[in-house]
């Protein structure tokens, strides 16, 4: 049904429109610390669908979702961390960022792990994200600084990351320095 | 490794500069790609590699501009400094493989060859 379901607001309407899904989160974040590393998986990309589609009916609790996000936002699971920004992502560019700030510094930290370059779906993740966050909001100093401690010449994550930042309006000024 | 915190910096700054300069067109900064030209010809292996990466990534940005300029350097070099512009290659192979079709005959297979 999700996969017939359209972009909320798109040219076409959804064929069937889900409604109340912000009463799902606290079970799919259960979910997502079951033992069952295949239901943890399913459950983190149902709600990236789930707010990708319908990012409006998550709107009244994104903060609640990113203090969610920012525990699995780490270096422990590189596939849980790449659905969790994706989810970030899609809340940010839709709804309030307000919030979310604890997600940015944690996605600066996770950008220094080595293993990310293998990982094609966590490297557009972690690009995406950096650039919904400035496309939106003025990135902080702390982000770009932690961002710049952990480049290395393996770390490129952490590479691109000032490098998109750099790009952006808000980020070019702060950049430049460096 | 780096030997100190200032060669560190320039490693940093010039892989900086080759991401930016994928996703930017740097053919009109001269001063920046030349920075990151500079590093092919430092004494500390780190910078010498980021300049290979950083160059990569800028000719990706641009294809059409600066691989000439990288056949070009190619040729100028030592047969020893050679081997700093396969790692060049190999970042525009990654993201934009089908722009080197054209210098298959044009001095990439003899590279590739004299450095296998």
């Amino acid at each position: 049904m999700i996969a017939y379901n359209m972009n909320e607001g798109g040219i076409f309407g959804p064929e069937v429109k889900l409604q109340n899904l912000s009463g799902f989160i606290d079970k799919i974040f259960t979910l997502s610390n079951n033992r069952n590393r295949v239901l943890q998986l399913n459950a983190m990309e149902t709600l990236e669908a789930f707010s990708r589609r319908y990012p409006s009916q998550f709107a009244a609790q994104a903060k609640q979702i990113y203090t969610q996000l920012e525990s699995i936002i780490s270096r422990d699971d590189i596939v849980k961390a790449a659905h969790a920004l994706a989810i970030a992502t899609n809340l940010i560019a839709k709804c309030d960022i307000a919030g979310s700030e604890k997600c940015w510094m944690k996605a600066a930290e996770f950008a220094g792990h080595e293993g990310i370059d293998s990982e094609q779906s966590t490297v557009i993740a972690l690009n995406e994200f950096f650039s919904t966050v400035c496309a939106k909001k003025d990135i902080g100093a702390g982000v770009i600084n932690c961002l710049k401690k952990q480049i290395s010449l393996q770390a490129r994550a952490a590479v691109r990351g000032v490098a998109i930042i750099s790009n952006s309006k808000s980020g070019a000024a702060q950049v430049a320095e460096f | 490794m780096a030997s100190n915190s200032d060669d560190t910096e320039k490693r940093n700054g010039i892989l900086c500069i080759g991401e930016y300069g994928r996703l930017i067109d740097l053919s009109k900064s001269k001063p920046l790609v030349d920075l990151v030209i500079k590093g092919f010809s430092s004494n500390n292996s780190e910078v010498k590699q980021a300049a290979s990466i950083a160059f990569g990534n800028i000719i990706v940005g641009n294809p059409q501009h600066f691989l000439s300029d990288l056949f070009t350097m190619i040729k100028g070099a030592a047969g020893n400094q050679q081997v700093n512009f396969v790692r060049t290659i190999l970042e525009v192979v990654k993201h934009a493989p089908k722009v080197l079709a054209a210098y298959m005959s044009k001095g990439l297979l003899d590279l590739l060859s004299s450095q296998a």
